[in-house]
C-alpha cells in the first residue's frame, strides 16, 4: 500500500486516483469530527471543503507534520468557519443511526430506544459547548488523537491543549450533571 | 476508529465517568453517505480543470483594469 507521502506525490503529478486514495483514507475521521463540530446535516459539505482546500494547497504541505494532522486542521478550520457563518443556525445532534441495524442480538427495542435517547441528550450537551472546547473534546475522547497531534491541529501549545481540555471535560460534567438521571446512568 | 487512550492522564472521577458516557458517541459514530468520495474528487477534477484558465483570465483582467486605470490618469493629468 502506498504511504501517504507517495499519494501526495502522484497528485501533486496530476493524477486523481492518487488523490482518490488518500480521500477513501481520511475521509471518516474528517466527516467524524466535523460531524461532532458542526452537526450531520452540514459535516458532508465541511468534509468537501476540507478534502478540495487541501487538494489546491497540497503544494505547500511541508511534511513537517502527518498528512492527517494538516488535513485535520485544514479540517477544523473550515468547520470553524462554516459555525461562524452561521452562528443562529441551532445545530443538530450528530448521529441518526436509529435505523441502523443493532448489532447486538440480545438487545431489546425499548433498551436501544433509551440508548439512542440518552445519545441524542449527550449529542445536544456537547453541541451546546462552545466550539473550541468541542473540538478539543472530540478529538481528544472521541478519536483518540494524542496530546502532541492536538496541539499540532489547533496550534496550541501543549500545555494549553491540557488546561483547555480540562476546562472543557469541566463544562460538559456539569452540563450533564443538571440532568442527575443521566449522569447517574452506567454507560 | 481509536478509542482514546487516557490511561497515562491523571483523571479525577467525575472525568473518569465523563469518558463513559462518551462512550455512547464513540460506539455510534457518524458515517458519511458512500458516494462522498466520488463527489470530492469529480469536484476536485473539475476545478482543476478550469483553475488555469480562470487564472489566465484573471490575469488578463487585471492586466486590462490596469491598463484602463493608466489611460483614465493619463488623460485627466493631461486636462
Amino acid at each position: 500500500m502506498d504511504s501517504d507521502e507517495q499519494l501526495i506525490a502522484g497528485t501533486l503529478q496530476g493524477e486523481l486516483s492518487s488523490f482518490e486514495e488518500l480521500v477513501e483514507r481520511h475521509r471518516d475521521i474528517v466527516f467524524r469530527t466535523a460531524a461532532r463540530i458542526v452537526g450531520p446535516t452540514e459535516a458532508e459539505d465541511v468534509t468537501q471543503d476540507a478534502f478540495l482546500r487541501a487538494f489546491h494547497s497540497l503544494e505547500q504541505y511541508r511534511g513537517t507534520a502527518r498528512f492527517r494532522t494538516w488535513l485535520l486542521q485544514i479540517a477544523q478550520n473550515a468547520a470553524l468557519n462554516h459555525l461562524a457563518r452561521a452562528r443562529r443556525r441551532p445545530i443538530e445532534p450528530a448521529v441518526d443511526s436509529a435505523d441502523e441495524p443493532d448489532r447486538d442480538p440480545v438487545r431489546q427495542p425499548a433498551t436501544r430506544l433509551e440508548r439512542r435517547e440518552r445519545q441524542q441528550r449527550l449529542e445536544l450537551k456537547l453541541v451546546a459547548l462552545r466550539p473550541e472546547y468541542r473540538s478539543l473534546l472530540v478529538l481528544r475522547d472521541l478519536e483518540g488523537l494524542s496530546y502532541g497531534e492536538i496541539a499540532d491541529v489547533l496550534d496550541m501549545p501543549l500545555g494549553s491543549v491540557k488546561g483547555r481540555l480540562h476546562r472543557a471535560r469541566s463544562e460538559l460534567i456539569e452540563l450533564l450533571r443538571n440532568n442527575t438521571y443521566d449522569w447517574e446512568l452506567p454507560a | 476508529m481509536s478509542v482514546s487512550d487516557n490511561s497515562g492522564d491523571d483523571l479525577t472521577v467525575a472525568e473518569r465517568r465523563l469518558l463513559e458516557h462518551l462512550e455512547l458517541l464513540r460506539a455510534s459514530p457518524p458515517t458519511a453517505a458512500p458516494e462522498l468520495i466520488a463527489r470530492i474528487v469529480q469536484r476536485a477534477r473539475w476545478q482543476g480543470a478550469i483553475r488555469d484558465p480562470m487564472v489566465f483570465v484573471g490575469v488578463v483582467a487585471a492586466a486590462i483594469g490596469e491598463a484602463l486605470s493608466l489611460l483614465s490618469g493619463s488623460s485627466a493629468g493631461g486636462q
